[in-house]
Parts: C-alpha cells; sequence; structure tokens
C-alpha cells in the first residue's frame, strides 16, 4: 500500500496539518499508521466528513414532516377562491359533507350564526373526525354569536375531550385538534389546554390555509401577550409565503396587523392592512371578523370603513354587539370581567385609544369626530365603569 | 325639571345636569365645556375636566407614568366621585380682583 504524509494529506484535502493530525488520533483515516510522533496515511483515503454536520442531517431529516390532507377541516379556510367567488365554490363541490361544512363557514364568516348552527349541528358526532372537529369549532363560535353558551361550551368541550384522548401515535390527529383546540382558546382570550404540543410540532403538517389560520391564532395570541413586532413578523411573514390567496386566513391575518400597528400607534400602516382585509372580505360579504375583532382595532372601522360603508358598518356593529355578548357570558363565570358592559362601540373604541395613551385630539383625528365628541364618549363610558382617571381606565381596558 | 348635582369646588360651586342613560339605566353627569367657558375657583385657579388633553404647562404626577390629561398632572386636584376637578398650576391662574 502506497503512503502519503500528513503535509501531502493537508494539501490535498485543503485542510491543516494539524487538523489531519487530529483526524489521525481520533481513528477517523482507516489505515492511518504512527511513525514516532508522526502519522502516514495511505494515499487512497477519503477526507473524513465534518462530525457536526454529518450529525445535524440525520436530526433535521427526523424532524421533517409531510402536510397532510385533511378534506373535512374547515375546507372553506383551507381554500384559495378568487374573492367574489366564494359561493361559485362551495356549490361546485360534490354533495356531501365537506360541502356541508364549507357551506356552515360561509354562513358564520359572513355574519349568519344561526344558519351556520343548523348546518353543523348534525355532525357533531360522527366517524369522520375532520368533520367533527370542524362542526365543533363553527358551532362554538356560532352559538356565542347566537347567546346558546351552554351549546358553545358543550362544543368546546368535546374538542378539549378529544384532544386529550388522542395518543401520541396520531400525530395527524394531534395536528388537528391542536389547531382547532388553540383556536378556540386564543381568540376567546381563555388559557391554552394543558395538553397542547408545541406549535411546531403540529404546524407543518397542516395544509396551507389550515397552517395560515394556525398562524393567525399565534399571532393574536402574541398580541395579547404585548409582543407587537413579533405578532406583525408572524403576520407579514405568513402573508408573504402564501402563493396563493386564500381569503379567510389572509383576512384574520390582516386584522391582526390593524390591532398591532394600532398598538404602535402607526395609523397609516393599520389602514393599509385594513383595507387589505376589506378587499377580500367585501366581495363575499365575509363581514364577521371585523365584527369580532372590533375593539381591539381601534377606533379604525369608525374611521375607515363608516365614512364610505355606512351599511355595512351597521352590520359590523350588530355582530361586534352579538359577539361580545356571548364572549363575556363565556368569560364571567371565570373571571368576572365585564369589560365592555354597557359601552357602545364607539365609547368602547375611544376609551382603547384613551387606555393606550392617545390624546383626545389624536382620537378625534382618528375617528373624524371632534375632540368634545371624544371627551363625551369617554366621560359617559368612565361613569359606566365607575372609573376616575385614565389610569384606571388602563387598568379596566387592558389588563 | 332638569335633574341637576351641585359640587363645592374650593370655594365654586358648580351645577351640573343630568341625563339619564338607557343602556346603564342611570344618571350620568354632562360635563360644560370648561375650555371654551372657563370657570374658576376663588382662589383663581380654573377647573378642568379630568380628561381634557394635558396642556404645555403640566408636570407628570408619576415618573413611571406618561402626562397625557389633566389627570396624570401632579398640578392637579381632583374631587371625589366625579370627573371635575382644579388645576392648581400657577402659570393656569387668573388674578383675581378683589
Amino acid at each position: 500500500m502506497e503512503y502519503i504524509t500528513v503535509r501531502d494529506a493537508a494539501q490535498k484535502w485543503n485542510i491543516s496539518e494539524r487538523l489531519v493530525q487530529k483526524y489521525c488520533a481520533t481513528g477517523r483515516i482507516a489505515g492511518a499508521k504512527k511513525f514516532g510522533t508522526s502519522w502516514v496515511i495511505p494515499a487512497g483515503a477519503v477526507k473524513p466528513k465534518d462530525p457536526r454536520k454529518a450529525q445535524r442531517a440525520p436530526a433535521m431529516r427526523r424532524e421533517r414532516r409531510q402536510s397532510v390532507s385533511y378534506p373535512g377541516l374547515m375546507p372553506l379556510m383551507n381554500t384559495a377562491f378568487e374573492p367574489g367567488r366564494c359561493l361559485e365554490f362551495i356549490h361546485d363541490m360534490a354533495d356531501d359533507p365537506q360541502k356541508q361544512i364549507a357551506l356552515a363557514e360561509y354562513y358564520y364568516f359572513s355574519g349568519q350564526p344561526e344558519k351556520a348552527v343548523r348546518e353543523t349541528e348534525l355532525f357533531l358526532t360522527g366517524a369522520d373526525r375532520d368533520i367533527q372537529l370542524s362542526a365543533c369549532l363553527i358551532y362554538a363560535y356560532a352559538n356565542l354569536s347566537v347567546g346558546k353558551i351552554q351549546r358553545a361550551r358543550y362544543a368546546l368541550t368535546a374538542v378539549q375531550e378529544m384532544l386529550a384522548s388522542v395518543s401520541e401515535k396520531q400525530p395527524e390527529m394531534r395536528a388537528a385538534l391542536s389547531f382547532v383546540s388553540s383556536a378556540a382558546a386564543v381568540l376567546l382570550h381563555l388559557p391554552l389546554p394543558e395538553r397542547l404540543p408545541p406549535m411546531q410540532e403540529f404546524l407543518p403538517m397542516l395544509p396551507m390555509g389550515i397552517r395560515m389560520f394556525a398562524l393567525y391564532v399565534n399571532a393574536h395570541y402574541t398580541y395579547l401577550q404585548k409582543e407587537y413586532q413579533k405578532s406583525l413578523g408572524i403576520v407579514e411573514t405568513t402573508l408573504g409565503m402564501q402563493t396563493e390567496e386564500y381569503p379567510i386566513p389572509s383576512i384574520y391575518l390582516h386584522l391582526v396587523a390593524v390591532m398591532d400597528y394600532m398598538s404602535l400607534k402607526q395609523r397609516d400602516k393599520a389602514k393599509q392592512h385594513l383595507l387589505a382585509a376589506w378587499e377580500l372580505a367585501k366581495p363575499d360579504d365575509l363581514i364577521e371578523g371585523f365584527g369580532e375583532h372590533h375593539g381591539l382595532l381601534g377606533g379604525m372601522l369608525e374611521a375607515v370603513i363608516k365614512p364610505e360603508y355606512p351599511e355595512d358598518f351597521k352590520r359590523i356593529i350588530a355582530i361586534t354587539y352579538r359577539f361580545s355578548a356571548g364572549w363575556r357570558r363565556i368569560h364571567n363565570p371565570d373571571t368576572g370581567h365585564d369589560v365592555a358592559d354597557n359601552l357602545t362601540t364607539t365609547e368602547f373604541a375611544a376609551c382603547m385609544l384613551a387606555a393606550r395613551g392617545w390624546t383626545n385630539q389624536e382620537i378625534g383625528d382618528h375617528m373624524n369626530i371632534s375632540v368634545n365628541t371624544v371627551k363625551w364618549h369617554i366621560t359617559n363610558a368612565m361613569q359606566k365603569l365607575g372609573i376616575g382617571s385614565r389610569q384606571d381606565l388602563k387598568n379596566y381596558m387592558l389588563l | 325639571m332638569e335633574k341637576t348635582k351641585k359640587y363645592h369646588v374650593e370655594g365654586a360651586t358648580l351645577t351640573i345636569p343630568l341625563r339619564y342613560d338607557e343602556t346603564s339605566g342611570r344618571y350620568m353627569e354632562v360635563y360644560p365645556d370648561f375650555i371654551e367657558n372657563p370657570i374658576y375657583t376663588p382662589e383663581g385657579h380654573p377647573i378642568m375636566l379630568t380628561l381634557e388633553d394635558a396642556c404645555a404647562f403640566g408636570e407628570k404626577k408619576d415618573a413611571n407614568e406618561g402626562l397625557v390629561d389633566c389627570g396624570s398632572c401632579r398640578f392637579y386636584r381632583q374631587v371625589q366621585n366625579t370627573l371635575i376637578g382644579v388645576c392648581g398650576c400657577e402659570k393656569k391662574r387668573i388674578n383675581i380682583v378683589e
């Protein structure tokens, strides 16, 4: 056998002599022999691989999960349809439970909760777990809006029980359940379920539209932790990643961006996102999200939507009242909070901005109302809440 | 007859009209515009609304909080159980001629 020196090997492999000696000493070069203080290496020896890279590669392969098809899991949310053609897409679906779930989604997202309840009732139990999960999620939220809190609780509890019973050996099922559980909890500002796995574990398995909505839930959760820049990062990245437009998750992502930018007092950027959301929602009348998020949008609906679309604005406000009444009834037994009790939506919006340190002049400019009208709304709200200072208002509205 | 509530604020007497609010089922105080029509105490201090935007002479009451309104200013003395108070800042005081 022919041998080469350490220096030859170092030149051949383009590494230092010291590293070649180290490889020899640690037995990483087959056939290397020691003569006195030096090593000789078989001429045909192969350069050892970098151990760091060698270890990392299989680890990455192990962790990678492929997205799974969930045909029955919120099919409308998971569809990239052209705005204005939502109903057309649903009518073209095959007549099966998926179609009914898609229709229930449409009813819910267009502010028709009674119809959404009717469509989902039949699927709360059944063999198809995706259909059942979707039905539970829609049924819970729709019942919240129609004031049937016991029914909403029933559906949310059913989801929690499913999550608790699913085995770790069913990762696909765990992923779907984790998505639904976190969506149900975060959007109602309830604690996350104890058995919820980390998001990175289930997110890659979800198909694009559902994954985007899961990221909206994550951004909303991050917003609630007051990490506005981080929340914006999630939103902007998710919106930037989509190769096709998924209207439902996109609307909700834009709305969180409005919340974040308003908290950072960047009205222009907030307005851009609100208009982007409106452009996606208006053609199919998907206005539910606007009503649900009203209180957190910082008067942006009053400033942007009300002047141009007064009739739509009225319907959005009706959704807000209905949704927040249900929201409070879910919360009261646990927290005793009645944050928005008796406040009009304008009082609520003005108070949220005041609590965030906006001056009356800034609020008036933003909401297109006079400073005296701002003071009128805030004094009314403070009297209703029995609050004597802006600091107390901040504690009440934001903590 | 219009319902009102009387406040005696550092020597000044204020009559605040009340209006019934149907949504909350209670009477609410309707504050006058103290900026447009100022009212002063006998000492010459202006009476203000707690949530009036802070002025250029204001100073923070609490170092950890911002100065946004009269209520967050160290010169402001709020009357209990209402949203009005007295601005004790000397620069806002007017000269009272006896």
